[in-house]
């Protein structure tokens, strides 16, 4: 059965932002491990089930631990369900890669890598050509290979997550919010 | 990193590609994830690193596999991968370097100086002048030479390495390859393409330029340091930088000893979805 996304924030529980958006990124890796194609609604179904079952005051000890079994109940449940096999094919395979998403995608790649230093820049030249080995480029800048590589890896999420900013500040990309703000008691 | 750090990467690595495992160590790593906000960001940093290698043509042939059939299917991950395709594609093309002021600087020291500074500088730099002079009537003598010897390398390498797929490009056509009329198939798996550009002018210049760009004219790669292979130019990138669907264009340019560009012909293909 296809589960109903919850988008009235009293519906839902009572979870920190950080903790709420931190617990639905694993429940969608959990649901993607298991090639479900709407892993992000099936993630809401488990905040939702986790809503209805504190409705009468009840808590649940560990939080992470209790989402873990829901989504594996949630799960069983959607293979299960009749209409699985057409919910998989739409929406999720199609829109996401059209031409003029394509070429916003380009211009915020150019803005944001312009940002970067000189240094920066090289460094990350050398790794996507592959010009010289890590050990040569370590060498050159007094690092360990491992240094380098968490540098590139730091540099790399620098650059994504201003594409993100830049994606949202034009409105391309709608942002997960949490659905309330207490953790009190859990 | 510890060897036992390596093992786990490996699984995360794994898991990540929809790879068969055994129950009880898929649910290992899931409650770690859940449990643990450490071992959530070594996993987001795998799966980061995973779309990273595959643009860089750094994945086995089954791993492309996976990476294509499961791990693309999710849209998040698709996100992801075409945000950080989008930014690795500004690293194939080389960019205008920022002009230094150096004469600029040499001149204003110069000024700075006193007359007779100015004048045993003076001396100095003429004498520099004639040794550089002679130095450089070595060093092209030497020049010539070494691309003697490269040409003779070039035409004596070999073909592309395993895993490769190789197409021969002829200027507005495609001649050869899985492709029919002017489209390339890039089967999955596929790490790098080599696109071997026929030119009637591959004897006429030490070096060659390609870039590749696509029909709407946004340049993807640029490569300048290509040297000749009988009568063609080979042009090797990373599959990953190709789009399916996509029209492309390559203009093939040779580099005179000094520097100076020709514009030669160009190429045109279809990537087929």
């Amino acid at each position: 059965m296809k589960p109903e996304p919850s988008t009235d924030p009293a519906s839902v529980c009572f979870v920190a932002d950080d903790e709420y958006a931190r617990l639905r990124r694993c429940l969608i890796m959990f649901f993607e491990r298991r090639g479900c194609l709407t892993a992000d609604i099936l993630a809401d179904d488990c905040f939702a089930r986790l809503a209805a079952s504190m409705k009468s005051g009840w808590k649940p000890a560990n939080l992470r631990n209790y989402m873990f079994g829901i989504a594996g109940n949630v799960y069983l449940e959607y293979m299960r369900s009749p209409e699985r096999s057409w919910e998989e094919v739409p929406a999720n395979m199609s829109g996401d890669s059209n031409a003029p998403a394509a070429e916003d995608s380009r211009l915020i790649a150019n803005v944001v890598v312009g940002r970067l230093s000189p240094e920066e820049r090289e460094l990350l030249e050398s790794h996507y050509l592959d010009k010289v080995s890590w050990k040569k480029l370590a060498g050159g800048t007094g690092l360990t290979q491992e240094g380098l590589r968490v540098r590139v890896m730091r540099l790399r999420n620098r650059l994504l997550e201003d594409f993100g900013d830049q994606l949202n500040s034009i409105g391309l990309k709608r942002k997960t919010t949490a659905p309330s703000v207490s953790i009190d008691g859990l | 990193m510890s060897t036992g750090g390596n093992t786990e990467d490996s699984l995360l690595r794994r898991y990540l590609l929809g790879d068969g495992m055994a129950e009880a160590e898929q649910d290992r790593i899931e409650r770690s994830y859940f449990e643990s906000d450490q071992g959530f960001d070594r996993l987001l940093e795998i799966e980061d690193d995973l779309i990273d290698t595959y643009i860089r043509g750094g994945l086995s042939p089954g791993e492309r596999l996976q990476f294509e059939r499961h791990f693309l299917a999710a849209k998040r991950r698709r996100e992801r991968y075409e945000a950080t395709r989008a930014i690795a594609a500004n690293f194939f093309r080389d960019r205008p370097r920022p002009r230094h002021s150096l004469l600029r600087g040499i001149r204003a020291f110069f000024v700075m100086q006193s007359p007779a500074a100015r004048a045993a500088m003076a001396v100095l730099g003429i004498g520099t002048i004639v040794a550089l002079g002679l130095l450089g009537a070595g060093y092209a003598r030497l020049w010539r030479e070494n691309a003697n010897t490269r040409s003779m390398a070039a035409s004596s390498r070999p073909g592309p390495a395993r895993g490769d797929l190789a197409f021969v490009l002829a200027p507005g056509l495609l001649r050869s390859g899985t492709g029919t009329g002017n489209q390339i198939r890039v089967a999955p798996g596929v790490g790098w393409l080599v696109l071997r550009l026929e030119t009637a002018a591959s004897r006429q210049y030490p070096r060659f330029a390609a870039a590749l760009s696509t029909a709407p004219g946004e340049e993807v790669l640029r490569q300048d340091r290509l040297v000749p292979h009988g009568d063609a130019v080979d042009l090797r990138i990373p599959a990953g930088v190709l789009t399916a669907g996509q029209d492309y264009a390559i203009s093939l340019a040779g580099l005179e000893p000094d520097g100076t560009r020709v514009d030669l012909q160009s190429y045109t293909f279809h990537v087929a979805k």
